[in-house]
């Protein structure tokens, strides 16, 4: 039998994507009878709700009903670790982006007109809008009526690392390297706006069709605020228009649900694109400062980072990204004393959630650009140092997370990427154009981690000939449903065109878990692997395959990831890790101050590769995000108000701002734990192209931009300002020298 | 399904006097591409403000169609679009910076619907092509009730009201000049508004440099171009010319920066094309 | 407000329609022919996603008027092949030139222009209006070329 794995099978879903016959939720015919949902959103970042008059509304023909926070009977909160946000505000709004009503209406036109006609009466309050400021003794309460944790009420969560005696180690070091660096909001554009539709049946079981990341922690959120047992609600997942983590938290399908069984009709809702904006998630905004001890041939001693992130009005997944950011704050180095310090605060922002790299992006950048003005200062070369400081097998990278035999995959990701990129010199400087070559590297956790049961289930039936596999892993664009299928063909020795995947509906499929967290292949994967393992061998003790029933046989099967620690600092934090090096190469117009990135080399090892062109295309894609994040997407707020409202405003990259040159290296380090050894790709792809940009703008210039994004006008700033202590010959060995 | 744009009325009059007339009820806009027109139509029901009620269709209008040399200049009708800008022979060689700002514009799509006119009557700091138009020295043709009127762009570009009632750009007038040149600053490099945009004429007499995204319509830099003829400091010069906004996006004096840098790439650019003819 | 009668070819098929004036192509399209591969990604012509055909052009449905589609012929991605998938359709099956799918309809639509034998950067300026945020573009670059050097 040909394998499965490890070859490019042609993607499932592909052919009615290519036809156009893939359906969105927007894209659903309508049931009989189908009303219409529109959401009534604060008009202020922060304020007391007095009241809520539906009247004028409610005048508007066709208008069915306006349901406010007194129609939630369930817990009007929810949250993904916190259920601190309202379904629909009662007391208080926070931000911009509450929802305040709900107007149903007969025709989606009525329901967007009586929404604007709904008088939501607020008493502004003072806007907390700098999270450097979010603990000041007279700084306002996002959430007065939360118990605090720390000694502020405006704390979210915070967490320190801390292993030997980082403080005593920097004094007496004799290199010290530091410098605070900044990032900012960033919406994900995924090209697909919110949509979904709620249906109720006869018996007032309630069905939802939406694109989403877990489906059944959406249905358990619903079913707390709705006051519904969760066995009365289902989830069926249609085609989704990309997530980034921008799904994870819930947007309608709390209203959507609440609407249909307040009206006993089907309810539809779509968002445009600037409710879309709005309503969803940012990633963090990040302030963070670093030091780096180390000794006279860059042996790194000791570490020190403090980060603050903003979370917006609400919790989200917040306390996650912190730790995320916390435990991953020191990348892949061994570091013997660390003091890692992290805090996010509530503010009036706009809610900040997941978002592709969870934190780890923002502290790569920082790391690793501090790490390469180290480099620079030693006048090592960026290679080298890390090299010199990547831990033995054995011992820990991230404060007591222990890296098994497989740490050389680190190492290999380094030494590929920089073999590949020295094959290609930089083109020569011409006119105002300099360029520069730089080098990162990153590694980024897969899977939930400090304790979290990661798990998922699946279910195989084993026919003759054939195989369906249930597994609910939501499909984000990412290719799950094939790689998952391949899973199973390897394992059951069949043809994956003998193996069918029922993944979209929460009453057929069992739970898999979150998509997020680059998780899917390694713990779905495994469900599968399992689930098929087991029926195999049921049918070898029925006598082999010929001799199974016509109906087949079934096996249920749940995997538990590796166990991790709870305690952050004592124990495995994660359970598996992937890595990256990326070496950029840029020019640089030192008289406009504009980028242009002319190559990428991104060596990448996420273990056992299950479908090389899918895997390809997971590190382009997070390629040229990286990219977009590095020098062009913005997202301006004041006051706690958005001023981007619009896609075009957002600045993500075209097709002619991508880099037209993307090397991907596969460097394949087998994970002991993951499906015939494969990790998780998802978002480790991203994260060290923005330090490499970084730095091959400094390669270019001499100039280092500790702020994102890099606009010309800031790297043109940073030009102007760049210490001119650094000799002109000793830039140039330093741009040659990026590669070795 | 809620239609994303306001109803309106909409009229495909046959001829310019039947367009002129329909122009003159209250509410009523000349329609092309729409490039322009129906975005803001939407933004404004999304946003509950009032709308026109009547959406004029001008695109059978012969009158302001094609692009013919005449007198050794162009007339350019107000409905050709920046994709036959982009392509058209004559304004490759006579207007060559309305050719770059046209295939500067947007993205293929949208540049296959925008017009000349279009780009005239929407006020906004950067219009590519309009910011082109005012250092070709170009005159906008334009017909009303009581006949046709003829201003220069700069004129039209600085009256308060862009879509005058009964009023309709009907072509651009290019007169005859050695040779321009087109340069745009953007955020990415594609499919946006520019940051910075600069154009650059020569006749035997003068050159003309006109700027878009340092005010809030697309200026003439006079006292640059003085200073471009008298070798005095540019800098200084163009500061006089504007005093471009500082916000989000960018800084007031990065803007002036990129207008100098842009300024002199334009012309050097200009001056490599004509010493290659 | 009158509704217009238009008569226009989509997908091959002759429609007579009676259409409110200020419904767009693509709300024609999606809810009117229940033709939902055309996607509205943004409304405002800052995406690409609602591309099609009309006489062989890519243009924005979301910014044309119904009435303007009248006496054209219009393609939608799911009338772009008149049986089976076009070679480009299979180039981009071929190349994972997909990932969420979201802006591939007009993707595909959009590459339609592009002359066979276009240089890489000709191509990735013409597909410069249509937004991807999954594959980095890369795969559709690869995909348009495998069709050109077919051709």
């Amino acid at each position: 039998m040909d394998p499965a794995v490890g070859v490019s099978v042609q993607r499932a879903d592909g052919p009615a994507k290519v036809r156009g016959a893939a359906l969105y939720p927007q894209d659903l015919p309508l049931p009989p009878h189908c009303l219409h949902a529109a959401i009534v959103r604060s008009p202020v970042a922060h304020g007391l709700l007095r009241g809520v008059d539906a009247a004028s509304a409610l005048a508007v023909p066709g208008v069915v009903r306006v349901l406010t926070w007194h129609d939630v009977h369930g817990s009007n909160r929810y949250g993904l670790i916190e259920a601190d946000q309202p379904v629909l505000a009662d007391d208080r709004v926070r931000t911009c982006a509450d929802p305040v009503a709900v107007v149903v209406a007969e025709t989606e036109q009525a329901a967007k007109e009586a929404a604007q006609r709904v008088q939501v009466e607020i008493v502004p309050l003072p806007v907390l809008t700098d999270p450097a400021q979010a603990c000041a003794p007279d700084a306002p309460i996002i959430h007065p009526e939360r118990e605090p944790i720390g000694q502020h009420p405006n704390i979210v969560a915070e967490m320190e690392v801390c292993r030997g005696r980082p403080e005593h180690v920097a004094k007496r070091a004799p290199i010290v390297s530091e410098g605070v660096y900044e990032t900012g909001w960033v919406e994900h554009a995924f090209l697909g706006p919110e949509a979904g539709l709620a249906v109720p049946d006869e018996d007032g079981c309630l069905t939802l069709w939406v694109a989403t990341q877990w489906p059944e922690e959406d249905l358990r959120q619903a079913a707390v605020a709705l006051g519904e047992p969760l066995e009365r609600l289902r989830l069926r997942q249609t085609a989704i228009g990309g997530a980034f983590g921008g799904r994870e938290d819930i947007s309608l399908q709390i209203l959507l649900l609440l609407a249909a069984r307040e009206v006993h009709a089907p309810v539809r809702m779509v968002w445009d694109r600037e409710e879309s904006i709005r309503g969803h998630g940012k990633r963090h905004p990040c302030r963070m400062r670093y030091r780096l001890a180390a000794s006279n041939d860059g042996e790194l001693l000791a570490l020190h980072a403090e980060i603050l992130a903003d979370a917006g009005g609400y919790a989200s997944t917040s306390a996650a990204v912190l730790t995320n950011a916390v435990t991953q704050a020191a990348g892949m180095y061994a570091i013997e004393h660390v003091a890692v310090r992290g805090r996010v605060v509530y503010t009036n922002n706009p809610v900040t959630c997941a978002f592709r790299g969870f934190g780890v992006n923002q502290v790569t950048f920082a790391l690793e650009q501090q790490i390469n003005k180290l480099a620079a200062q030693l006048k090592q070369s960026p290679l080298a140092l890390r090299l010199r400081n990547l831990p033995l097998a054995g011992e820990p990278i991230v404060p007591e997370q222990p890296v098994g035999p497989d740490a050389h995959g680190m190492k290999c990701t380094l030494l590929r990427a920089t073999e590949r990129a020295d094959a290609m010199p930089l083109p020569r400087d011409e006119g105002a154009w300099r360029h520069g070559r730089g080098l990162a590297c990153a590694v980024k956790n897969v899977g939930y981690s400090l304790g979290f049961d990661d798990h998922a289930t699946a279910e195989v039936v084993l026919g003759r000939e054939k195989a369906l596999v249930r597994v609910g892993a939501a499909e984000v664009g990412q290719g799950a449903e094939t790689v998952l299928a391949q899973i199973a063909a390897e394992t059951l020795g069949l043809p994956v065109t003998a193996i069918r995947l029922e993944w979209q509906d929460t009453c057929a499929a069992p739970e898999a878990g979150s998509t997020s967290a680059s998780h899917q292949t390694f713990v779905s994967g495994n469900a599968v692997r399992l689930a098929c393992m087991r029926v195999a061998r049921m049918a070898d003790d029925l006598g082999g395959r010929e001799a199974l029933p016509p109906a087949g046989i079934v096996a249920r099967e749940t995997y538990h990831a590796p166990r991790t620690s709870s305690q952050p600092g004592a124990g495995a934090a994660h359970y598996a890790y992937s890595w990256a090096a990326c070496v950029a190469d840029v020019a640089v117009d030192v008289e406009t101050g504009k980028v242009r990135v002319l190559r990428i080399v991104e060596a990448v090892d996420a273990g056992r590769v299950i479908n090389p062109l899918l895997f390809r295309g997971q590190v382009e894609g997070g390629v040229v995000m990286g990219q977009g994040y590095a020098l062009q997407e913005r997202f301006h707020v004041r006051n706690g108000v958005p001023l981007t409202t619009t896609l075009g405003e957002c600045c993500i990259p075209t097709a002619v701002d991508a880099a037209s040159c993307i090397e991907v290296v596969t460097v394949e380090t087998p994970d002991p734990n993951g499906p015939y050894g494969a990790r998780g790709i998802g978002e480790v792809t991203m994260l060290p192209v923005v330090p490499a940009i970084t730095a091959a703008i400094h390669s270019a210039t001499g100039a280092w931009i500790d702020r994102l994004p890099a606009t010309p006008e800031r790297v043109l700033a940073a030009c102007a300002n760049r210490d001119m202590g650094i000799a002109g010959d000793a830039m140039d060995a330093l741009k040659h020298a990026a590669g070795r | 399904m809620a239609a994303s744009l306001p109803p309106f009325t909409y009229l495909a009059p046959a001829s310019l006097g039947e367009a002129l007339d329909a122009l003159q009820a209250p509410g009523a806009v000349p329609f092309a591409g729409g490039t322009d027109l129906l975005v803001r139509l939407k933004r404004e029901r999304r946003e509950a403000a009032a709308s026109p009620s009547t959406l004029v269709d001008i695109k059978c209008l012969t009158e302001a169609q094609g692009i013919v040399a005449s007198d050794g200049g162009l007339r350019i009708g107000a409905l050709v679009t920046a994709a036959q800008l982009a392509e058209d022979a004559l304004v490759a060689t006579q207007a060559a910076a309305l050719a770059e700002a046209a295939r500067a514009t947007a993205a293929p799509a949208l540049r296959r619907r925008a017009t000349v006119g279009g780009n005239l009557c929407t006020p906004h700091p950067a219009g590519d092509v309009a910011t082109a138009l005012l250092a070709l020295d170009a005159e906008v043709e334009v017909a009303t009730p009581a006949g046709r009127e003829y201003m220069p762009v700069e004129s039209w570009l600085d009256r308060s009201t862009m879509v005058a009632p009964a009023r309709l750009v009907l072509a651009v007038w290019i007169p005859p000049l050695s040779g321009s040149a087109f340069v745009k600053f953007g955020p990415r490099e594609a499919f946006c508004r520019a940051l910075v945009a600069v154009a650059v004429a020569r006749t035997t007499q003068e050159v003309r440099v006109a700027l878009g995204g340092v005010a809030s319509r697309p200026v003439r830099a006079r006292h640059a171009e003085k200073a471009l003829a008298y070798g005095a400091t540019l800098a200084e010069a163009l500061a006089r010319d504007c005093s471009p906004p500082s916000d989000e996006q960018a800084s007031s004096h990065y803007r002036l920066l990129l207008a100098e840098t842009l300024t002199r790439r334009c012309l050097a650019s200009l001056d490599a094309a004509m010493r290659n003819r | 407000m009158q509704a217009v009668s238009i008569t226009v070819s989509v997908n091959r098929h002759e429609y007579r329609l009676s259409v409110p004036p200020w419904w767009t192509a693509a709300e024609v399209l999606r809810n009117m022919l229940a033709l939902p591969g055309t996607k509205i990604g943004c409304e405002i012509g800052e995406c690409g996603a609602c591309t099609v055909l009309v006489d062989g052009e890519p243009l924005l449905g979301c910014l044309l008027l119904a009435p303007e589609m009248d006496g054209h012929h219009i393609l939608t991605i799911e009338g772009l092949a008149e049986s089976g998938l076009t070679p480009l359709q299979q180039a981009f099956l071929d190349e994972a030139a997909f990932q969420c799918g979201f802006c591939t309809p007009g993707m595909i639509l959009a590459a339609m222009a592009i002359p066979a034998n276009a240089d890489e950067r000709a191509i990735r300026e013409a597909l410069a209006g249509n937004l991807c945020r999954c594959t980095g573009y890369a795969s559709i670059v690869r995909a348009v070329q495998a069709i050109s050097r077919s051709a």
